[in-house]
């Protein structure tokens, strides 16, 4: 039971920092109806520009500087290579944003350099035993920082004229354009948010260990969460975030009892499962329900 | 005189349904396609091995390219599951054609047209097992599914060892074997240049079949389900039916090209079918330009030639740093310049390749006139 | 008419010129492939401007995901070749490791296409990156009589001909890890915990061969890249299973992390780690560095940057002050090989592919300033008279440059003495 419980505490740590990208990615798709694969370049710069800041300024003015830089970065990105495209096919931005992820990726690669390093984050791996189950600081700090997060975007889109403005464009855009909204300030916005996020998410992605320059690949787990969540909802994100979280982690955990070939039905496997449960776990939901938990089923007019 | 004599006289007017259907709707078009496959079957004895060699990966790539075309440009599905068919494609033929004695799983069919119609089959037969997943959703939905289909795919194929050598290891392509001469060793021609003839045939084929497959009933119905589904379903074109059938024919090409890819290397390991390969497909057609066959394999070749061509550009840049461990360096700029150039292409020419030789060639059709 | 014929017209003058364009760059005359990467003409950039140039190319990992391996050694292949021309190059010539170094981005096609853009412009091919990647090279570099120097220390190229393999395998340092546990450590469990392919089933297949040999229990653990949330299994594995000693053959990402959370959660065993698995860098998180200095041990059989050998010694007197790596070390370790090499040629007249080939399969050492295992540079036997079986370890000591001192001179373990190899350790089920 304490093993299970374990799981289930990692499940939520790792989840919360699916939740954190997967939020990013469908502010985007809400705003412009694109999916932005530039997500993870921004989780890998955010992480690798807190901690070649952290040694100077501290973790918590590193994370500070780093969530608003590469926010930055991704406006600028948007203004020069996405909002030319408006209007063009969603493919071929989704394309266009992948061209920009090879690039930003090298670019952060780069200033990574040969030697690991680390964002200098206070928890480590420290964790608390509780009745034999290990409870993590830097999980526990994951789920906080996301709830907070998430409280915020609520009052964001619930109270300030910008976040008002960016739920009505992204109801109808047109009608929202008539009654005076900017749709060139909600597009700004949501890339910067969405780059935001991901940067936080990096970040989290990245304590108690040594970045490397495959930490991008978090970023695509969002894909299934969002997914799962259904493309347009954000509080779909956040709860298909932690399913695929402590589904990956009961995987990666029990991997070994079940698929050792004793348990009946089950193949026998050596490799861990753990990377592939999210895509799994989609595959089976979207058998049952094709627009994912809480998306929104199209409406067909002929 | 006749209405029909006097339009008849008339050049490069089309008197019929049938005449604008054709394979060659055009005699410039007809004119020019020949003197392009003869410049192409030219090329081996003008261009250096290096060179080819990237061109006939162009070549097998196009093959694959125009798989994706289909159901991607013609039908309207996003696919990024492509490098999966390709990777079941390699797999099958390797295995069709691979020496039963041994480490890796092998038939010892060495017979070239059996082992490249069992990686085309083998990638089909997974289409049509995905297919009906596929044909519930539609666009981005559509999209990252697939996606889950390549790291599911990755996952499979590390783990299968026996028929793939596992992560790192690999293990042996099929060996195309013409009238007893091994293509892969240098005779009285190069490798180089016997593959790019072989490669070269063999996209003419599937070009031209593919060609043939849009203009009939079957790729009109595919333009009906990618431009609206549902009225392709009330004016009795069953949307899944076609789907199914893009999804499947698009799934053959796919591990055609698989059968092929790694046959000038003579040997391939676990991890080439990863999202990268989807990618570098999806920005073939793209950049190419959709539903074009042609698009998709000047898409193709541009794709296969865009290392070299980055790492040409960047032999101007002399100020840029050769070390390995100082930045930037010209290996980052490299990469940087690979994914610049097609942002860049997208930017500047949506359409793609397709679209800027429609332009170059309305320009000269109406010069001197601008419009 | 005139249309169509005008357009017949422009496509015919299109297809001359396209003709003319590609035969203006067209199909040069290949010359003498044997001599080829060899020049009367000095190198660019020489040190020696009277001197010819020998060209070695170089392939490997720039900003893919082994780049923090790639880039450092061929920086050091780079610098130990610049000291070679600096004290007047080999037999007349300079040694080029510049002009022909590309980037494979780990990726098997481009590593074939690279190969084959320098392929007649290179005497040997003196770092190849990635184990698949170099085989999909290797027939090609054979039929044109190019040694190869593979960046890897997998058990499979003892039986390649034509490639220059330096080092103790993996497959016989991780027997070696298993024999010490036993003997020294006492251990009566082992767990494995290892990437799959190439590199991790190497070392984890010698492993298991020295615990089945010694009869102690074996605990597989197969993982893949990635931090601790990616090892929950790993380590909920370890926690239960509770081996005596970890052998570990991933990279130092993994090994942070699994020894950070097993440590804290109570497991007091060792962890013993395959070259690969470490990096100085470790000991900078203060939460990792007193569980990593009770219990890690890096087993190695290139000597660590601050060794004390003479070879190692010349080398960090040459660099002077950089970034001290571990690789840069076995780049510069590798070279001396290459060296050796090419002297010998030199000497018997022989200065051509083929002579380089034919040099090599007589090759029955190198002195390498002890920076090499002892025997190594042996090609001219078979694989078992080839193979290198010892192994050095390491402990982690912040004090140091890299982070690591030797703390076990180089040994052979029993299992890995009288072992015979038959095939690629990596392929063994």
């Amino acid at each position: 039971m304490s093993e299970f419980l374990t799981a289930v505490v990692v499940g939520l740590g790792s989840g919360s920092i699916y939740a954190l990208v997967a939020l990013g990615f469908v502010i985007i798709y809400k705003s412009m109806g694109v999916i932005s694969f530039a997500q993870p370049a921004f989780l890998l710069s955010g992480a690798v520009l807190v901690s070649l800041l952290s040694p100077s300024i501290g973790f918590w003015g590193a994370l500070a500087v780093g969530v608003v830089g590469i926010a930055v970065l991704a406006l600028g990105v948007e203004r020069v290579a996405i909002r030319p495209m408006v209007g063009k096919a969603v493919f071929v931005i989704a394309i266009i944003t992948i061209g920009i992820d090879i690039v930003v990726r090298t670019v952060a690669g780069a200033f990574l350099g040969v030697n690991p390093r680390y964002v200098g984050d206070p928890w480590g791996l420290g964790s608390w035993t509780v009745g034999g189950v290990v409870i993590q600081h830097r999980h526990v700090a994951a789920l906080a920082t996301a709830a907070v997060v998430m409280l915020a975007l609520f009052l964001f889109f619930r109270f300030t004229p910008i976040g008002l403005a960016m739920r009505a464009a992204s109801l109808d855009q047109e009608a929202a354009m008539a009654q005076g909204v900017n749709v060139g300030t909600v597009f700004a916005v949501s890339w910067a948010l969405a780059g935001g996020l991901a940067a936080l998410a990096g970040v989290f992605a990245a304590t108690g260990e040594p970045i490397s320059n495959t930490l991008w690949i978090v970023a695509l787990v969002a894909l299934p969460v969002i997914i799962l969540g259904g493309l347009d909802s954000l509080g779909g994100a956040v709860l298909g975030g932690f399913i695929i979280g402590i589904a990956q982690a009961l995987v990666s955990t029990y991997h070994r009892d079940l698929f050792s070939g004793d348990v009946a039905f089950l193949p026998e496997l050596t490799n861990n499962l753990g990377p592939v449960t999210p895509f799994i776990v989609m595959f089976l939901v979207l058998m049952v329900r094709p627009y994912g938990l809480f998306g929104t089923k199209e409406v067909e007019r002929v | 005189m006749s209405t029909r004599t006097i339009l008849q006289s008339r050049p490069e007017l089309y008197t019929g349904y049938g005449r604008e259907m054709g394979l060659f709707n055009t005699r410039a078009k007809w004119i020019g396609v020949l003197a392009l496959v003869a410049v192409a079957a030219a090329l081996p004895m003008l261009v250096a091995d290096d060179l080819l060699r990237i061109l006939g990966t162009g070549m097998v790539l196009a093959i694959g390219a125009i798989g994706l075309n289909l159901v991607t440009g013609y039908a309207g599905q996003i696919s990024l599951g492509h490098a999966f068919f390709v990777g079941v494609g390699a797999y099958a033929s390797s295995a069709v054609a691979g020496d039963p004695e041994g480490r890796t799983l092998g038939f010892g069919v060495t017979f070239m047209p059996a082992w490249i119609l069992a990686g085309g089959l083998a990638a089909a037969l997974c289409g049509v097992i995905v297919a009906p997943l596929a044909t519930r959703l539609r666009g981005l939905y559509l999209a990252i599914v697939t996606l889950g289909l390549v790291f599911i795919g990755t996952y499979i194929f590390n783990a299968w060892s026996d028929l793939t050598g596992g992560p790192g290891v690999g293990r042996e392509a099929a060996r195309p074997i013409l009238l007893g001469d091994d293509l892969t060793r240098d005779s009285s021609y190069t490798s180089e240049q016997k593959l790019y003839w072989l490669f070269l045939v063999l996209l003419l084929v599937f070009a031209l079949l593919a060609r043939n497959l849009v203009r009939s009933q079957v790729g009109r119905a595919f333009a009906a389900v990618r431009d609206r589904d549902v009225a392709a379903g009330v004016m009795g074109v069953n949307p899944s039916r076609y789907k199914l059938i893009a999804f499947t024919v698009s799934s053959f090409y796919a591990g055609v090209c698989g059968s092929l890819l790694y046959v000038a290397n003579r040997h391939f390991g676990a991890e080439q079918f990863g999202l990268l390969l989807s990618i570098q497909f999806v920005a073939m057609v793209l950049i190419g330009g959709a539903a074009t066959i042609s698009g998709s394999i000047m898409g193709a070749m541009l794709i296969a030639a865009l290392p070299r061509i980055s790492s040409e550009l960047t032999n101007y840049a002399t100020f840029i740093s050769t070390s390995p461990v100082e930045h930037p360096n010209v290996f980052e700029t490299e990469a940087v310049m690979y994914g610049a150039l097609i942002v860049a292409f997208l930017l500047f020419e949506p359409r793609g390749l397709f679209g800027l030789w429609h332009r170059i060639r309305t320009y000269w059709k109406s010069f001197p006139f601008s419009y | 008419m005139k249309t169509p014929l005008r357009r017949l017209g422009t496509l015919a003058a299109f297809a001359a010129a396209t003709s003319l364009v590609l035969t203006g760059c067209g199909r040069e005359d290949e010359g003498d492939k044997n001599v080829a990467g060899i020049t009367s003409e000095p190198c660019p950039d020489a040190v020696n401007e009277d001197n010819g140039c020998i060209y070695l190319g170089i392939i490997t990992d720039m900003t893919g995901p082994f780049s923090p391996i790639g880039g450092p050694m061929v920086q050091g292949a780079q610098a130990f070749w610049k000291m070679v021309n600096e004290a007047g190059g080999i037999g007349g010539y300079d040694v080029d490791v510049t002009k022909y170094v590309k980037d494979n981005t780990y990726n098997e096609t481009t590593h074939a296409q690279l190969y084959q853009e320098m392929e007649g412009d290179i005497l040997m091919l003196a770092h190849s990156m990635g184990t698949a990647h170099t085989n999909a090279i290797l027939e090609d570099a054979r039929d044109s009589d190019i040694v190869v120097l593979p960046a890897s220390l997998g058990s499979n190229w003892l039986f390649e001909d034509g490639v220059m393999h330096i080092g103790t395998s993996y497959c016989a340092e991780g027997m070696n890890m298993v024999d010490y546990a036993v003997d020294t450590l006492g251990a009566e469990s082992v767990g494995v915990v290892h990437w799959p392919g190439d590199y991790g089933d190497d070392s984890a297949n010698g492993a298991k061969i020295a615990a089945e040999a010694r009869g102690i229990d074996v605990f597989d653990y197969t993982t893949g890249q990635g931090g601790a949330d990616a090892q929950t299994g790993v380590i909920s594995g370890i926690l239960q299973d509770k081996p005596d000693v970890v052998v570990i053959a991933t990279s130092a990402v993994e090994v942070g992390t699994i020894i950070g959370m097993t440590a804290a959660q109570g497991y007091q065993g060792k962890f013993i780690g395959a070259i690969p698995s470490w990096s100085g860098a470790l000991l900078g998180n203060a939460d990792l560095a007193p569980a990593l200095q009770a219990m890690y041990l890096h087993a190695s059989s290139i000597p660590a940057w601050s060794a004390d050998t003479p070879g190692h010694q010349e080398m960090r007197d040459y660099v002077g002050d950089i970034e001290p790596n571990d690789w840069f070390a076995v780049g510069w370790a590798g070279s001396h090989a290459i060296k050796a090499l090419l002297e010998q040629a030199i000497a018997d007249d022989k200065l051509n592919r083929a002579g380089v080939v034919e040099t090599l399969n007589a090759m029955e050492g190198v002195d390498s300033k002890g920076m090499l295992p002892d025997g190594d540079g042996h090609y001219a036997g078979d694989a078992n008279e080839n193979a290198i079986r010892s192994t050095l370890l390491n402990v982690p000591d912040a004090s140091a440059a890299t982070g690591l001192t030797q703390s076990v001179e180089p040994f052979v373990g029993p299992t890995a003495q009288d072992y015979e190899f038959t095939e690629a350790c990596y392929l063994m089920k």
